[in-house]
């Protein structure tokens, strides 16, 4: 596994920045009513899909889940796009059509967030089957929360991914509550990665708020699949700051003991503390690149706002590749 | 003259063809080779069944495990791993050993296959066939011989095809391969062993292009699948009684080629539906309907569905008789449609 | 309590009529008996008398518009008193309409009353296609006979339908005619097209030499010495008993066909076309078989004179089995009258001709011509005996004496 990068670095924190800022404001203008729909944010969790994209090219895919603006970012698709998408404008990623749920970018390996929870486990096993059937050493990463972990999908393609050798990751973000049912409830294994093994897989629970943590099992898991070894299942605890959607009163929240401690804790700060403190990033660009960030998440809000709703004639389009 | 060769045959066939066409092309599903990693059958590279019909039998000799892939028991890992490997470049067709099992997959076709393209703004593609079966007459019981095409049908962006004879089997089979789409491909389990002509060639056969099989003035009966031969004893029937039938097979589903049924509806203006379909919300009762809506000055009759009861398969012999529509049971249903065109 | 004031039935097949001037308005007082106001109906004029003392209190059925036979078409009351909402929805003209004839709007709609509980009978199932057709060719649908399911009326019903016979009146056709006309002009309107639309009308002409008849006449009425005050020998008193005759020598003339049933009639009613003011009027004289010529005189006399005068009884329009229509004031010889339904003949008498001849002896004598145009219903009645039945009659009048028994 290749060792964390100064660029490699930089790059991260930029994405985590754009992520939580993307959240931020996404939190605030849904509150002004002027996003339609169903949100579901990421902020808090940033850690995870950074950690992991930071690993992967264009040509790697990944699934992700309702809770996908963070992925899609770390995979690298275009803010102002992604913004417009959420706002319902024709220049949105998916032409307005999809929204918060089903922003995609299949040009970016981004097989689009998914309103199913559970839905991407076999969307990316199958992409992992086409990278291994082609021949090609790139890999599918299927991100899914802990609710998604009690779905039926995630037994039936976690076991086909470990008797093909597929190469694909399956990442937990375990941020506690799928819906309001805290996960401790909802599972019968206290870890999800305590499941790994009875598909003959391996598996790992890390630190989902410690950027490193999360690079370096998703750097091992990504080069094992790389290299036809298989699939590897990583849990990440983390916590999100928000509801499960824009307008959940979170009443099931522990206001104090070690959940609490769990939500107070910033990856942001604890990366930019580690990178500093590592000589991966200056203290003067890090300021630069969340100057920056904000700059690019007002522009993408500026961009979203100004660019037109679809046309009514797009509502019979692309149902078929004609 | 074209060989005579059955409809799994002409399935078979259709599939070899597409396979040896497009490296792309790859088989998913349940036993459709049989008897992986089983060293005996390795070693002879021998499949086990071909699946349980036996209609991917051979396959996998020929193109290996890599592509006609043994799933485990696991409709909606594999379901769903079609739709990946189909949202990134491969051209898969999964089957689903019978459409009863739609129940276990469902979401990768209706939230996921179907939707991906039209949700991510025309970016995607999905050229995924599902090969499936449906269809009484086999003492299958009432969870292995439902007629599910209708339901699957009203999800939009799925093409649904029944195709009702081997000539028809593998060009649409072969359309529907090479169709960007998803594309539900279902067979009537009780025709497998029907034989007909049937071009050695790749050939194609249209996807949404009903078939007229008889001409005829004062009556169409539209029909779906193997309801197309009821519909032809109905009309040699009716023949002799002066009544001239003109029968059409749909063979699509979804879309349904509206053009040919409302042409031979204005010509004829009488108008029965076949469809072995439970009778409420199937694709008898849209044809119904929009006829009813575009031809509706040219219906010289009520419109006349006859399709199986409300009920599900029965096992017994005699009862699935009774289940599953009949030329007796057509002519009675639609007596008051027929009996002043008798001569 | 408010009293009705109702459409009146003037005849047996007045279904409805039209309120052709209300003479009191709102708020006026009448007395009982007092004409409130005019209305018209198929064949005539009629006043409406006041049922009570009182108020009129509320118009219903305003000029123009029509309403159903004993339908109120307003109200009498005491000054101020309201018509319940209830009470006056229960009673408007529209609900007392049969469900059947909803789908006709105008007053033309000529089922009898008492078919109103057959509606059923009425509604006819047809496909849409046969519906188009039948459109298409402008066949009224009602006649056809349905062969399909449910007695539908299919394509192959339309196509093979032979338009023929219809009853009076039920013509879509018919009863849209006189569409825009008011009161008498679209009655007449109406019968008029009906007739034409629904019989198969031929016209035979002949003449009749009634000179002898004339010289007869004129003998006769110097041999009374007093003046013949009722008619007796006028031409119309003597052309009529002539055409009596001839319909009971043959009494299939003497007939109705309406609504698909020819009917023989016993009575020998005579109808007389007398042109009014306003449009035509045939005044009926009933059971004319058994009358003698002064009898006849005088019931045509006054038939005449009081239907010019607007007197008649309604009753007296209606019944009539054979019709005559002269036009011989207005010097015309042959015309081709248009048979009143549900009659199946009409006689129209010309003008008295004044013709030479060359008599046997080879000398140039004067004969009296009376011209004579018969029409009859093919329908019902064939050529060779219509025109047998003509020269019946003409033979009468050139028969004098035959005349007098």
């Amino acid at each position: 596994m290749e060792k964390l990068s100064k660029e490699r670095a930089e790059w991260i924190y930029k994405k985590m920045n754009d992520i939580r800022n993307f959240e931020d404001e996404v939190h605030q203008i849904f509150s002004t009513g002027s996003i339609p729909g169903f949100v579901h944010l990421y902020a808090g969790e940033e850690a995870i899909a950074t950690g992991v994209c930071a690993h992967l090219t264009d040509k790697d895919y990944i699934t992700s889940t309702h809770r996908g603006h963070g992925h899609c970012i770390a995979k690298g698709c275009d803010l102002d796009k992604m913004m417009a998408e959420i706002y319902g404008k024709e220049t949105g990623l998916c032409k307005g059509k999809g929204g918060s749920m089903h922003i995609a970018d299949i040009d970016k390996g981004m097989l689009g967030a998914n309103g199913m929870v559970g839905g991407g486990f076999p969307i990316a096993i199958g992409a992992a089957l086409r990278n291994k059937y082609l021949k090609t050493d790139d890999v599918a990463v299927c991100f899914f929360g802990d609710g998604a972990a009690n779905e039926g999908t995630f037994h039936e393609s976690i076991n086909m991914a470990s008797i093909w050798k597929l190469p694909v990751v399956f990442v937990n973000e375990n941020n506690s509550y799928g819906e309001a049912t805290p996960q401790t409830y909802a599972s019968g294994s206290k870890h999800i990665a305590d499941r790994a093994p009875a598909y003959g897989i391996p598996g790992e629970t890390v630190d989902g708020k410690d950027l490193m943590a999360v690079y370096e099992a998703a750097g091992k898991a990504i080069d094992r699949a790389r290299k036809g070894e298989g699939p590897t299942l990583i849990e990440c605890v983390t916590y999100r700051n928000y509801g499960h959607f824009e307008g959940d009163e979170q009443k099931y929240k522990a206001k104090e003991g070690k959940e609490k401690e769990l939500a107070d804790r910033d990856c942001i700060p604890e990366f930019r503390k580690y990178a500093t403190a590592k000589k991966l990033l200056s203290a003067k660009k890090a300021d630069q690149i969340e100057k920056s960030s904000v700059e690019d998440i007002e522009h993408a809000i500026k961009f979203a706002e100004e660019s037109p709703i679809p046309k009514p004639e797009s509502l019979y389009e692309d149902v078929f590749v004609d | 003259m074209a060989r005579r060769i059955t409809f799994m045959k002409a399935i078979n066939e259709g599939l070899d063809m597409a396979m040896e066409k497009d490296d792309r092309v790859i088989l998913l599903g349940e036993d459709i080779a049989g008897g992986a990693t089983v060293d005996h059958l390795s070693k002879d590279n021998e499949d086990a069944w071909g699946g349980v019909f036996g209609v991917t039998k051979g396959l996998m000799p020929k193109y290996g495990r890599e592509r006609v892939i043994d799933t485990p028991i696991s409709e909606m890992g594999y379901m769903g791993a079609s739709v990946g490997a189909a949202a990134t470049g491969l051209r898969p067709v999964p089957e689903l050993m019978f459409n009863d099992f739609i129940g276990f997959c469902l979401d990768t076709l209706l939230a996921q296959g179907s939707k991906m393209r039209y949700m991510f703004g025309g970016k995607a593609k999905i050229p995924m066939t599902v090969r499936t079966c449906h269809g009484a007459g086999a003492s299958a019981a009432a969870q292995h011989s439902g007629s599910y095409y209708g339901m699957l049908a009203s999800i939009p962006g799925i093409k649904v095809v029944v195709p009702s004879n081997p000539y028809d089997a593998k060009g649409l089979l072969i359309s529907a391969i090479e169709d960007d789409n998803v594309v539900v491909f279902s067979e009537d389990k009780t025709l497998y062993g029907i034989k007909d002509e049937v071009p050695e060639e790749y050939y194609k056969v249209e996807i949404g292009k009903a078939k007229v099989k008889r001409e005829g003035t004062d009556l169409t009966i539209v029909t779906i699948g193997k309801m197309l031969y009821v519909a032809l004893e109905v009309a040699d029937r009716l023949a002799k009684d002066g009544v001239d039938v003109e029968v059409i097979d749909l063979i699509t589903v979804a879309p349904w080629d509206q053009e040919t049924v409302i042409n031979s509806v204005k010509k004829t203006g009488r108008l029965i539906i076949i469809d072995e379909a439970n009778p409420h919300n199937n694709t008898a009762t849209d044809i119904a309907s929009v006829v009813g809506d575009q031809a509706f000055d040219y219906l010289d009759g009520p419109i006349k569905k006859v399709c199986a009861p409300n009920t599900p398969v029965p096992f017994a012999t005699n009862l699935e008789q009774l289940y599953l529509p009949d030329a007796d049971r057509v002519i009675e249903t639609a007596a008051e449609l027929i009996d002043d065109l008798k001569k | 309590m408010a009293t009705e004031i109702i459409m009146p039935k003037l005849g047996l097949t007045m279904t409805e009529g039209t309120v052709y001037e209300w003479v009191k308005n709102e708020g006026d007082e009448v007395k009982k008996g007092d004409v409130v106001a005019t209305i018209s109906s198929e064949k005539l004029t009629a006043d409406v008398d006041a049922p009570a003392d009182g108020t009129l209190i509320k118009i219903l059925v305003h000029e123009g518009e029509d309403a159903k036979c004993q339908a109120p078409i307003g109200y009498i009351g005491a000054a101020g008193e309201a018509v319940g909402e209830g009470g006056a929805e229960e009673t408007a003209p529209q609900e007392a309409a049969p469900v059947a004839e909803q789908t006709q709007p105008q007053a033309a709609e000529q089922q009898p009353v008492m078919q109103q509980g057959s509606e059923t009978q009425d509604r006819v199932f047809i496909t849409p296609l046969a519906r188009k057709i039948a459109g298409e060719k402008g066949f009224d649908y009602h006649q056809i006979k349905g062969t399909g399911g449910n007695g539908r009326i299919t394509k192959r019903d339309v196509e093979n339908y032979v338009p023929t016979a219809q009853p009076v009146g039920a013509s879509t056709t018919a009863s849209t005619a006189g569409a825009g006309l008011t009161g008498m002009r679209q009655i007449i309107a109406q019968r008029m097209m009906s007739s034409l639309q629904n019989t198969a009308q031929v016209t035979l002409q002949l003449k009749a030499d009634i000179t002898n008849l004339m010289a007869f006449r004129k003998d006769l009425k110097q041999k009374v010495n007093q003046p013949l005050v009722d008619g007796q020998l006028s031409l119309t008193t003597l052309v009529t008993k002539a055409a009596i005759l001839a319909l009971k020598d043959t009494p299939e003339m003497n007939a109705w066909y309406h609504d698909g049933h020819y009917e023989k009639v016993t009575d020998i009613n005579i109808g007389m076309a007398v042109a009014v003011a306003d449009g035509l009027v045939v005044p009926v004289v009933k059971s004319a078989g058994s009358m003698t010529l002064t009898e006849l005189g005088k019931s045509l006399n006054t038939a005449i004179t009081d239907a010019r005068d607007g007197t008649l009884d309604s009753s007296a329009y209606s019944g009539g089995t054979f019709t005559i229509s002269n036009l011989g004031k207005s010097g015309v010889e042959y015309f081709t009258p248009v048979i009143n339904q549900p009659e199946i003949g009409i006689l129209g008498v010309g003008t008295l001709l004044k013709e030479l001849v060359l008599s046997d002896e080879g000398k140039i004598k004067q004969l009296l011509k009376l011209p004579l145009s018969l029409t009859f219903d093919h329908q019902i009645i064939d050529g060779a005996p219509a025109a047998d039945f003509l020269a019946e009659i003409v033979s009468y009048l050139e028969d004098p004496y035959t005349l007098m028994l």
